[in-house]
């Protein structure tokens, strides 16, 4: 088995593409949004709700592949009941990070870390940033709703 | 020169036509199974193109020095070649476009003027989003309506449906001769036939059909037949467009300027006839004599004896993915041509890709430009295989055992 991709598929990753955690509609949100991408027909769509200056109920659905998936339960868990101010930075990082291979868990969780590996699989990189693109659309919508 | 010539198809000789077949990616044989996407150039055509550039290039037609006018005659030697390939009755009938999308937005775009709002267009839930959209518009242009005729659970088409569909008002019936998703092929000439009692034209998408079968458009009766060359081993750029002649001679032209125009004053503007009516600009001259050299390649090697060669590898494929037990083929077609489309039981496509491409295997996944067909099986990808006559029943093996590990590991 070729090393690299027993280092993307590794057990985090298949664990929380095979069992998203957050996943699902819930049945009270505030703000959702759908992410699409239109090269494979991956789909995502973002809830929370808004309570006081945090985002809770953080949660996802996804049409994709592990990576997708992963990649929206990675993210949920990191997002939720993060404050505001510092969200859209947070997402902005993650992206950057997951771009160039080089998330730090001095600021994100260890299992954030299994995105590092997409880096080496560029056909993939549009399928773990879409729920971070769809995450942040959804809260600039908010904002801009807001002024 | 081509492995040509030879009385008995020799795969490995033929292989060695194809430089691009011998390389390795991620350390592994190069399996290159995305031949619905884009077929791979023989040598022969490569060297044409190159040899075109070095010896021979210059604008086509206006020029009266030696270099256009051997431009010219090489241009124009592949649309005879073209129009000979497919029985077309005269060369004027053989339009050079960019590819099978382009050819099918032509007739559309220039149908617009003879459209009406209480006309009707009909095409197939298993075409290609270019043969869906470019009508799409056609009918928001007009106020035309599109129609869909329906497909049963095996990816055919139920005739029945189809004809309830056509009518008085259906001015064109556009569809694939051979599904790019499911390699369905439909019975496009009973169909004409269907249709022409009607007084209905009829469009041919003959993208996945060109480098894989016959065809002979006066035979089949069609009005109009679309094809790249670039799924026909020629270059990428270049395709075209079959019209029977009156048809294209009642045709608005496309776009304007260059080649199509025979006489220009501030006040009016004179059409160049048939075929440079539709030929505006300069054309992609290396590539139209790429696809002539593609097309003396497989006369060469004979294409019933490389259909022979995809039958007996799909035929192979079909046997071996039916013993995986998580595999659902998507399209059962009988008469089907080298593609062949499965889902794995929760696993998406995009892994899949992933780990054959780690193997060297070349495979598309996703949804194959065919979104609405998606919807129909309620899936977001397939996993394609489209093979070649330069493929091997051992390349099979290679996949099956790739998709084998994919399923131990993702599952």
């Amino acid at each position: 088995m070729n090393m690299e991709l027993q280092n993307l598929y590794q057990k985090t990753m298949i664990q929380h593409g095979n069992n998203p955690l957050n996943f699902g509609k819930p049945q009270e949100y505030e703000h959702t949004e759908e992410g699409f991408n239109a090269l494979c027909g991956d789909k995502v769509n973002i809830y929370f709700r808004r309570m006081e200056n945090k985002l809770i109920n953080f949660s996802f659905v996804s049409v994709g592949c592990i990576v997708c998936k992963a990649s929206g339960s990675l993210m949920t868990e990191e997002l939720n009941n993060k404050h505001l101010e510092n969200v859209a930075t947070s997402i902005d990082n993650a992206m950057i990070g997951i771009h160039n291979g080089n998330l730090k868990n001095d600021f994100f969780s260890n299992d954030l870390m299994t995105l590092n590996q997409i880096k080496k699989f560029p056909s993939r990189l549009k399928c773990a940033l879409l729920p971070w693109e769809t995450a942040m659309r959804l809260i600039n919508n908010m904002k801009n709703n807001a002024r | 020169m081509p492995s040509s010539n030879k009385n008995i198809f020799n795969i490995d000789e033929i292989r060695k036509d194809f430089p691009i077949l011998d390389q390795e990616i991620n350390g592994a044989p190069l399996i290159y199974f995305d031949n619905a996407a884009s077929t791979q150039k023989p040598k022969a055509v490569i060297d044409a193109i190159k040899s075109y550039y070095e010896n021979d290039h210059s604008n086509v037609h206006r020029g009266v020095h030696s270099l256009s006018i051997r431009a010219t005659d090489l241009y124009e030697a592949s649309r005879k070649k073209v129009a000979d390939y497919i029985n077309a009755n005269s060369t004027d009938e053989i339009i050079f476009t960019k590819g099978t999308t382009d050819s099918i937005n032509l007739v559309a775009s220039s149908l617009t003027k003879s459209i009406q709002p209480s006309d009707e267009i009909v095409i197939t839930t298993m075409e290609h989003h270019s043969n869906i959209v470019p009508w799409q518009e056609l009918c928001r242009r007009t106020g035309a309506s599109l129609k869909v005729a329906p497909i049963d659970d095996n990816g055919e088409l139920i005739i029945d449906e189809l004809e309830r569909l056509l009518c008085k008002d259906t001015k064109i019936l556009a569809l694939t001769h051979t599904s790019n998703t499911l390699g369905t092929i439909n019975p496009i000439k009973e169909i004409i036939t269907m249709a022409h009692h009607l007084n209905i034209k009829v469009l041919i998408d003959g993208a996945q059909a060109i480098g894989h079968q016959n065809i002979d458009v006066q035979d089949l009766d069609c009005d109009f037949y679309a094809f790249s060359g670039h799924k026909l081993y020629g270059p990428t750029g270049i395709g075209v467009l079959y019209g029977k002649e009156d048809l294209l001679n009642e045709l608005e032209p496309y776009q304007f300027g260059g080649e199509m125009i025979l006489k220009v004053t501030f006040d009016e503007t004179t059409y160049n006839s048939l075929p440079y009516k539709f030929e505006a600009g300069t054309p992609n001259i290396a590539a139209a004599i790429g696809l002539g050299k593609a097309i003396e390649y497989i006369e060469s090697i004979n294409l019933n004896a490389c259909v022979k060669q995809e039958n007996v590898v799909t035929e192979y494929s079909l046997k071996k993915l039916k013993d995986l037990s998580n595999i659902k083929l998507i399209g059962n077609s009988e008469n089907r041509s080298s593609i062949i489309s499965f889902t794995i039981e929760n696993i998406h496509p995009h892994d899949i890709g992933t780990i054959l491409n780690q193997r060297g295997i070349a495979m598309r996944t996703g949804h194959h430009c065919t979104m609405p067909l998606m919807d129909f099986y309620e899936i977001p990808g397939t996993i394609r295989a489209s093979f070649s006559f330069y493929n091997t029943e051992s390349e099979v093996d290679e996949m099956v055992a790739a998709l084998q590990t994919a399923c131990e590991m993702l599952g």
